[in-house]
C-alpha cells in the first residue's frame, strides 16, 4: 500500500518538474561519426577522443522541486585531459535542430579548449570565444542557441544573494563572451554553497578517475554463470568503483539494527538469490555508482552441515553436477538405473610440479628401460617377401650372378603393433592414509603413478589417469588426473602429486565411466588398469557381496566392450575375491617385499608382450 | 605441522604445564598439612591451598585440552584454524582469569573474596572443584563459547571426521555441563543431586569422549593403523562410556536423599564403567602392536599405553573398588576415595594431556616428528617415575583408607574412633604419601627437563691426551 502510493506521488512529481523535452531528443549514436568527424578536424593535433557521459547529480541552485524528486541529475559534457564525454541523449531544448546543435557545439568547445591556469569559468568563456571566432557556421546559429538558454536560466530574484552573484556571472558570460579576465577586475565571487544551475553548453570537469582499473583476474569457475538470454542491459553507461570485499570474519554485529536498506548501500550480505533480474536493473538505473567487488563464494560454500564433506570453498573442484551411472543389484538381477552420480573433480590446490627429487633416478631408469622395449626392431634385409625392396641385395645378387630361383631382395619390418589406449584408475580412499613399508600407502601410490606416467610419456604412448573415491551413492568422486588427449606435463604431474586420502571405494561407478573414456578413444586395443588398496565398500548397503558383485559386473561389461581389464592390489586379502572380481590371470597382488614402482612398469610391459 | 595455525596449541600447552607444576607444588603443600597440622598457617590454610591444588588441576586440564583442540581439530579437517587471534585472544582471557582467581584464593580469606566478587548477587561459591567467584566462572563460559565457535567453524568448514566428531561432541557437552555450576539450589539433597552432574558427567562422560578422541589421534598418526579400525573402536569405547556414565551417575546418588533405587540403578551402572577404559587399554596396546610404521616418537606411544593402563587401574580398578553399594556405605568419603581420585585424574586426564602434548609439542617447536633420543630418554623417566609415584600414592592412600574403615566406620559406635582419632593411627600412611609425592615432583622435574634437552652434539667431550 505504501509503496503504491509512494509510486504514484513519484509519478506526479516527476510530471511537474520535468524540464526535458523527450519529443525532441537527439541521440549521441546517431551522430556520432559525424562528431568523431568533426572533433578531428576543430581539434588538428589535440588527440581527443568521444565517450559516452552518464547522468550525475550535483546540488545545484535551482528551482526547490527537483530536490524532491531526486531528479536533480543532468545529462552535461564533459572534458578531461583526453577524453571529451558526451550524453547519450539531449533533450533541453524544445528544438531538435538545437539539441544538435549542442553536440557541435561541445565539440567545438573541446577543440577550442585552453589549458591555461584559469577558473572555469573563464576557460569556458574564451572556449566560447575562441569557437565564435573560428567557426562562422556556429556563430550563425549562436542567438538563437542563446536565447534558448537564457530561457532556462534561473530568474536573479528567486535566489539567495550568492547564489545570483554567481548566476549573475554565468549569464554575463553567455552573453558577452568577450569577458575577460575575472581575476584582473579583482570581482573575486562569494564562496557559494551550491553550484549554478548547470549550463548545458558549457563543458565541465570530468569525474572520472584518470587511474586504470584494477585487472580483474580470471573468474573462479565455482561461479555460476547467468544466463545471457536474460540479461538485460543498461543503456549508456554508470560510473562504478571497484570495492575490496569485505572480510566478513570481522565486527561482532551479527545483523544491522535498521531494518531499511537503501539501495545505494552496500553490505556484504550473502543471500540466496532471492531478487529476480528485473529489481536489480532497477536498482542498476537508480544507482549513480555501481560498487563492484568479486565475492568468490556463497555462504553455503564457506560452511558445509553434511556430516562427510567439507565445505565447497575448500574442497576439490567440482567439474559438473554429475554423471548418473548404474548399479547392478546382484539379488534383483537388475541395473538400478541413475542410481549413482559420479562427479568429476580437479584438486584444488594441485600447482605444476617437476619430478619429485627423490624419483630422479628411478624416472630415468624407467624411462630408459621404456625406450629400450620400445625402440624400433630393425629392418630386416634379405627376405623373400616384405613391403620394400632390398636394392642392395639385389645389387648384389645381380653382380654375383646368382643362380637361384628365387631372389631375397625385400625388407620387412615386423608388423607395426596395433595402437592402444591405456586407463589407469588409482584407488585413493581413506584406508591409503595408512602405512606401509614406513610410507602411507597414498604416497607410494602417487610415487608409482608418475614414475609410469613418466615412462608412458617418453615412448608416446597413449594413457588416461584418474583416481576416484566415494561418499555414498550420490558423490562418487573421479578425480581428474590427465585427459587421454592431454599431454603429460608439469600440470598433470602436480595433479598426481597433490592426491590425498579420500573417503570410501564404490569401485564398480567409477569403472562404468572408464569404460565410457575408453570407449570413446580411437584406438584398437583398450587397456583399464585398475590400482586399488581393498574391496568395493562404501558407507551405504555397497559392501560384501553387493559390491563385489557390482564392481564384477561393472568389469564384465568393460570386457564385453573390448577392454581388458587388469587390477593391482595391495589387500593382503585381495586372494579371497579378486579371483572371483577380475579373474585368477588379470589381477595382481602386491606382496610385502614387492615395490608398487618398480612394479607397475614391469607389469605393463610384461602385459602387453601376451 | 600441516598448518601454521596449529601453532596456536602452544602457549596453551607450556601454560598448561606450568600450572601443572604450579599444583603438584600445592599438592605437596596440603600433603604436608596433613602430618603438620598449621604447616603455613596463617599465610596458606588447608583450606586455601586444597582449592589451588584442586583448581589449578582443572584449569590445567582444560588448557590441555584446548590445546589438544587446537592441534588437531585443524589437522583432522584439513583446513586452517577458523581464526587464530581469537584462539589468543581468549588464552590470554583464559590465563588472566585463572591466574586472579588462584590469587583471590591466597591472597584473600574466601568469605572476603565471596563479598569482593559480589557473590551474593547470583551465588554459585563455597562448593568443591566450583569455589570459583561467579564472575570467574562467567569468564570461563565466555571462554569456552568462544573456544567452541572456533574449533566448530574449523570442522564446519573442513571434513568431518569421527575424532573431530567425537571431540566437539565432547567438547560441547563439556561447555554444557558447566553450565549446572551455576545452578545453586538452597536444599542440600538437590545441591548436591546437581553438583555431579557438573563433576560425574564430566570425568565420567564428556571428558571421556575426549580422552578418547585424543587418544585415537595420536594412535593413527603414530602407528599408521588403518584409520577405519581405529574410528570403529573409537566408536564403541566412546558408547560404553556414555551408556554406563549417564545412568552411572547414581553412584553419588546412594546417601544424599533420593529414592532407594539408585542404590541398584548406581551400583549396577557405575560397576559397568570401568569397560570403556579396559577397551581403551587394549585399544592402545592393540593398536601399537599392530603398527605399521616405526615412529620416531616412543615417549608418546610409551605415554599412550600408559595412559590406557593407569586410566584403567585407576577410574576402573579403583574405582570399582568402592562403587558397589554397601561397599560405598562403609568407605564413602574415606581415603580410598582419595585414592582413587587422584589414580584416576592422573591416569586418565593428566596423561591424556601429557600424551598429547609429548607427540604434538616436537612438531610445534619445529624439532621434527620427535624430540631427539636423549630428550626422549629423559622424558621417558619422567613418565616412570611419575607414573609409579602416583601408583605409590594410591597404594598408601588405600591402605590408609582400609584402616580407616576399620577403625572409624566398621565397629558399633561405641567402640569406633572419632574422626581425629583415626586421622592420628593414620600419620604412618600420610607421610609415606607425602614421601611419594616428592617422588613425583622429581619426576615432573626430569619431565620438565626433557624439553631442554638437547641432541647428542650439545656434550662436550673431554678427552685426556696422554
Amino acid at each position: 500500500m505504501e509503496e503504491w502510493v509512494g509510486q504514484q506521488w513519484h509519478r506526479w512529481v516527476v510530471k511537474h518538474t520535468a524540464t526535458g523535452h523527450a519529443e525532441s531528443s537527439v541521440e549521441l549514436a546517431d551522430i556520432r561519426h559525424t562528431l568523431t568527424a568533426l572533433l578531428a578536424s576543430f581539434a588538428g593535433s589535440k588527440q581527443l577522443t568521444i565517450q559516452t557521459a552518464w547522468p550525475i547529480r550535483f546540488p545545484h541552485a535551482a528551482q526547490r522541486w527537483q530536490f524532491l524528486t531526486g531528479h536533480v541529475r543532468h545529462s552535461l559534457a564533459w572534458l578531461s585531459s583526453d577524453t571529451l564525454y558526451l550524453p547519450a541523449q539531449v533533450n533541453y531544448f524544445a528544438d531538435a535542430q538545437q539539441n544538435r546543435d549542442l553536440y557541435f557545439w561541445w565539440v567545438a568547445l573541446a577543440a577550442h579548449w585552453s589549458s591555461a591556469d584559469v577558473s572555469w569559468y573563464q576557460k569556458n568563456a574564451n572556449a566560447m570565444q575562441s569557437v565564435l571566432n573560428h567557426l562562422p557556421g556556429l556563430k550563425q546559429r549562436w542567438p538563437a542557441l542563446l536565447a534558448a538558454l537564457l530561457a532556462q536560466r534561473p530568474m536573479l530574484s528567486l535566489l539567495n544573494p550568492i547564489d545570483a552573484q554567481h548566476e549573475q556571472r554565468v549569464q554575463k558570460i553567455l552573453t558577452t563572451p568577450t569577458f575577460h579576465a575575472l581575476e584582473n577586475t579583482a570581482e573575486v565571487l562569494p564562496i557559494a554553497q551550491r553550484f549554478v544551475l548547470p549550463v548545458p553548453l558549457w563543458l565541465y570537469p570530468s569525474p572520472v578517475a584518470d587511474e586504470p582499473a584494477a585487472v580483474i583476474n580470471e573468474t573462479d569457475p565455482m561461479e555460476s554463470t547467468p544466463n545471457s538470454e536474460e540479461k538485460k542491459t543498461i543503456q549508456g553507461k554508470k560510473s562504478a568503483r571497484r570495492v575490496t570485499e569485505s572480510d566478513d570474519k570481522h565486527g561482532l554485529l551479527l545483523f544491522r539494527l535498521e531494518n531499511l536498506f537503501t539501495v545505494a548501500d552496500w553490505l556484504n550480505v550473502q543471500r540466496p538469490e532471492e531478487d529476480d533480474d528485473d529489481s536489480s536493473n532497477d536498482a542498476a538505473h537508480e544507482l549513480d555508482q555501481i560498487s563492484l567487488s568479486r565475492q568468490p563464494s556463497k555462504t553455503a560454500a564457506k560452511v558445509r552441515f553434511d556430516l562427510d564433506l567439507p565445505a565447497q570453498a575448500v574442497d576439490d573442484l567440482a567439474l559438473s553436477d554429475g554423471i548418473l551411472l548404474p548399479e547392478w543389484h546382484y539379488k534383483r538381477e537388475q541395473y538400478l538405473q541413475d542410481h549413482c552420480c559420479l562427479v568429476p573433480m580437479l584438486s584444488r590446490e594441485a600447482t605444476e610440479q617437476g619430478v619429485p627429487e627423490h624419483l630422479h633416478g628411478i624416472v630415468r631408469d624407467v624411462r630408459r628401460q621404456f625406450k629400450q622395449w620400445r625402440s624400433e626392431p630393425i629392418r630386416r634385409k634379405r627376405q623373400l617377401d616384405g613391403n620394400d625392396i632390398d636394392i642392395q641385395t639385389w645389387l648384389d645378387l645381380s653382380t654375383e650372378q646368382s643362380h637361384d630361383s628365387v631372389w631375397p631382395v625385400y625388407t620387412d619390418r615386423p608388423r607395426i603393433r596395433a595402437s592402444r589406449s591405456t586407463l589407469l584408475l588409482a584407488d585413493v580412499s581413506q584406508s591409503t592414509e595408512s602405512y606401509v613399508n614406513n610410507r602411507p600407502i597414498i604416497e607410494g601410490i602417487k610415487d608409482a603413478l608418475v614414475v609410469f606416467c613418466e615412462g608412458l610419456n617418453v615412448i608416446h604412448e597413449p594413457f588416461s589417469l584418474y583416481a576416484f573415491s566415494s561418499i555414498r551413492r550420490r558423490q562418487v568422486r573421479f578425480h581428474l588426473l590427465k585427459n587421454p588427449n592431454e599431454p603429460w606435463s608439469d600440470t598433470t604431474r602436480g595433479r598426481v602429486l597433490a592426491l590425498k586420502p579420500g573417503y570410501y571405494t564404490r569401485i564398480g561407478a567409477a569403472i562404468r565411466q572408464s569404460t565410457k573414456i575408453l570407449l570413446d578413444q580411437a584406438q584398437q586395443q583398450k587397456w583399464l588398469l585398475i590400482l586399488t588398496d581393498g574391496k568395493p565398500n562404501d558407507v551405504d548397503h555397497y559392501e560384501h557381496r553387493y559390491g563385489i558383485e557390482d564392481t564384477r559386473k561393472a568389469i564384465l561389461e568393460a570386457r564385453e566392450k573390448g577392454i581388458q581389464v587388469f587390477a593391482i592390489t595391495l589387500d593382503p586379502d585381495a586372494d579371497e575375491y579378486a579371483p572371483h572380481l577380475f579373474g585368477a590371470e588379470h589381477f595382481h597382488l602386491v606382496t610385502k617385499n614387492e615395490n608398487i614402482v618398480d612394479l607397475l612398469p614391469r607389469l605393463f610391459r610384461q602385459l602387453s608382450q601376451n | 605441522m600441516k598448518f601454521q595455525s596449529q601453532a596456536v596449541a602452544k602457549p596453551y600447552f607450556v601454560f598448561a604445564l606450568l600450572l601443572f607444576a604450579l599444583q603438584i607444588v600445592f599438592g605437596l603443600i596440603v600433603g604436608l598439612q596433613y602430618v603438620i597440622g598449621d604447616f603455613l598457617f596463617p599465610y596458606i590454610p588447608f583450606n586455601a591451598a586444597r582449592m589451588v591444588h584442586t583448581n589449578l588441576l582443572i584449569v590445567w586440564l582444560l588448557f590441555g585440552f584446548m590445546g589438544a583442540a587446537y592441534y588437531l581439530i585443524p589437522e583432522e579437517s584439513d583446513v586452517e584454524l577458523y581464526s587464530t587471534k581469537l584462539a589468543n585472544i581468549l588464552f590470554w582471557v583464559f590465563a588472566a582469569a585463572g591466574v586472579l582467581t588462584v590469587a583471590g584464593y591466597l591472597l584473600v580469606p574466601y568469605a572476603k573474596l565471596a563479598a569482593f566478587t559480589k557473590n551474593e548477587w547470583f551465588p554459585t561459591m563455597g562448593r568443591e572443584f566450583l569455589e570459583q567467584p561467579t564472575i570467574a566462572k562467567v569468564g570461563i563460559v565466555v571462554v569456552c563459547l568462544g573456544f567452541l565457535f572456533n574449533v566448530g567453524m574449523t570442522v564446519l568448514k573442513g571434513r568431518k571426521t569421527v575424532i573431530n566428531m567425537i571431540l566437539m561432541t565432547g567438547l560441547i557437552g563439556l561447555a554444557v555441563m558447566f553450565l549446572f555450576s551455576f545452578y545453586n539450589p538452597s536444599n542440600l539433597a538437590l545441591d548436591k543431586y546437581f553438583w555431579w552432574w557438573v563433576v560425574h558427567l564430566w570425568v565420567e562422560g564428556v571428558w571421556e569422549l575426549i580422552m578418547g578422541s585424543i587418544l585415537a589421534f595420536v594412535l593413527i598418526k603414530t602407528t599408521g593403523v588403518d584409520r577405519e579400525v581405529i574410528e570403529k573402536w573409537l566408536y564403541v569405547i566412546v558408547a560404553m562410556a556414555l551408556i554406563t556414565g549417564i545412568i552411572g551417575t547414581g553412584h553419588h546418588y546412594f546417601w544424599i536423599g533420593p529414592k532407594p533405587y539408585w542404590l541398584w540403578l548406581g551400583s549396577f551402572f557405575s560397576a559397568l564403567e570401568p569397560i570403556p577404559f579396559f577397551m581403551m587399554t587394549v585399544f592402545a596396546f592393540n593398536m601399537v602392536f599392530k603398527r605399521r610404521r616405526e615412529h620416531p616418537n616412543k615417549a608418546a606411544l610409551l605415554w599412550a599405553m600408559g595412559t590406557g593402563v593407569m586410566a584403567f587401574l585407576g577410574a576402573g580398578v579403583w574405582g570399582f573398588l568402592h562403587t558397589l553399594a554397601p561397599v560405598n556405605y562403609l568407605t564413602h568419603g574415606s581415603q580410598i576415595t582419595a585414592a582413587h581420585g587422584h589414580m584416576a585424574f592422573y591416569g586418565a586426564y593428566a596423561m591424556i594431556n601429557l600424551t598429547i602434548i609429548s607427540y604434538a609439542m616436537p612438531i610445534i617447536r619445529g624439532q621434527g616428528e620427535a624430540a631427539p633420543a636423549r630428550a626422549q630418554v629423559v622424558e621417558m623417566w619422567g613418565f616412570w617415575l611419575m607414573t609409579v609415584s602416583m601408583v605409590f600414592i594410591t597404594l598408601f592412600l588405600t591402605g590408609a583408607g582400609i584402616l580407616q574403615v576399620w577403625l572409624q566406620r566398621l565397629p558399633d559406635s561405641g567402640d569406633a574412633l572419632s574422626f581425629m582419632e583415626t586421622m592420628d593411627q593414620l600419620v604412618i600412611f600420610f607421610w609415606l604419601r607425602e614421601l611419594a609425592g616428592v617422588a613425583f615432583l622429581l619426576g615432573l622435574i626430569c619431565y620438565f627437563a626433557s624439553f631442554f634437552v638437547g641432541e647428542k652434539t650439545q656434550t662436550i667431550a673431554t678427552v685426556d691426551v696422554r
